[in-house]
């Protein structure tokens, strides 16, 4: 599986832009792990889903969002990378 | 361990949420695979450009005490078992009252979850303002038991919340259930007094066709802000619910 690696010269827009366009169960997740550092457990217990939920709905959205800032910074005509799972 | 696992465990690795063995065996994977330290330096590049972007956008700013008092919550929470069947009504309405009430409406100031700059968030301001702080609104509300007429909705939030809510810092009590409509959108509006200011329950549909349920685990969606009112938002299959009330500057 081919996922691509945005551009490492990311602006503070195109990032939330891109966070932007997630589904929101997905930018909440990825809110609450990597701003507010709560652990799975909290999460989980905060959004009333199973562990196992926010960890594939973490997996999810870092991956779209990984897809959308490559695509962004590649329409911006900055390179991105694209990288082998 | 192989390169998929080691992939597939990445995030809970940079979460430091592995038990130590199996994260000694990541690391030992990782002293011989460029690829897979590659990886994992772009997914944690990629978290470090999420806080920074973040913590670069003043509006963006959390008060210091939301995740602590996140926390407590849910540590209270945890040690009450609510009856199934009201225990998403239950959570539900914990968390929008940790957030918006229990939190301190005055001293409300959490992340601008970004989800919250849409178009419904700020209907669901712009109602608030109109019906219940200027009475404003160009139709006249039409009380909850009026507008009935076999709306399971509708039906619901008769009841609910209750007339008067006991939260951590203080009481609120429901002073008017009825049904509004602002710039075409109609909501489901319950005004609640709450520290001597309204504050407006709010739900709205959110497209789809699913009823709202209580038994159906909502998802906190987020704690915001919008022209000067802190805003809370739900969602739950088929509707949006907000909980909006005025915003101070924190401490």
């Amino acid at each position: 599986m081919f996922i691509a690696s945005p551009a490492q010269d990311l602006t503070d827009e195109e990032v939330l832009g891109a966070l932007r366009t997630l589904p929101q169960s997905f930018q909440e997740v990825i809110v609450l792990c990597d701003i507010e550092e709560l652990t799975y457990k909290e999460i989980a217990e905060a959004l009333q889903i199973p562990v196992g939920t926010v960890m594939s709905r973490l997996h999810r959205g870092r991956a779209q969002l990984r897809v959308g800032l490559a695509a962004s910074t590649s329409v911006s005509g900055r390179p991105g990378r694209e990288r082998r799972w | 361990m192989e390169c998929r696992e080691v992939r597939e465990l990445a995030d809970s690795f940079l979460s430091e949420e592995l038990l130590t063995e199996t994260n000694h065996e990541i690391l030992r994977h990782l002293d011989s695979c460029r690829s897979c330290r590659a990886e994992i330096d772009a997914r944690r590049s990629l978290r470090a450009s999420v806080r920074t972007a973040f913590g670069r956008v003043e509006e963006l700013q959390s008060r210091p005490a939301f995740v602590s008092e996140l926390r407590a919550t849910l540590r209270d929470s945890a040690g009450v078992a609510p009856p199934r069947r009201l225990s998403a009504w239950g959570g539900w309405w914990a968390m929008a009252a940790t957030l918006v009430l229990a939190a301190g409406i005055g001293s409300f100031w959490v992340r601008d979850w970004i989800a919250m700059a849409g178009s419904l968030a700020r209907a669901a301001v712009g109602d608030h303002e109109n019906c219940a702080l200027h009475f404003a609104l160009a139709e006249k509300p039409i009380p909850l038991e009026e507008a009935d007429a076999g709306n399971a909705v509708y039906r619901l939030f008769e009841q609910i919340p209750p007339s008067d809510v006991i939260t951590d810092s203080g009481p609120a009590h429901v002073l008017a259930r009825h049904v509004c409509i602002y710039e075409g959108r109609t909501f489901v509006h319950v005004v609640l007094s709450y520290q001597g200011q309204p504050v407006s329950l709010l739900v709205t549909t959110a497209g789809g066709s699913r009823p709202l349920a209580l038994q159906t685990s909502p998802h906190m969606t987020a704690g915001s802000r919008i022209d000067d009112m802190a805003i809370a938002s739900l969602q739950a299959p088929g509707h949006l619910v907000y909980l909006v009330g005025a915003v101070r500057k924190p401490i």
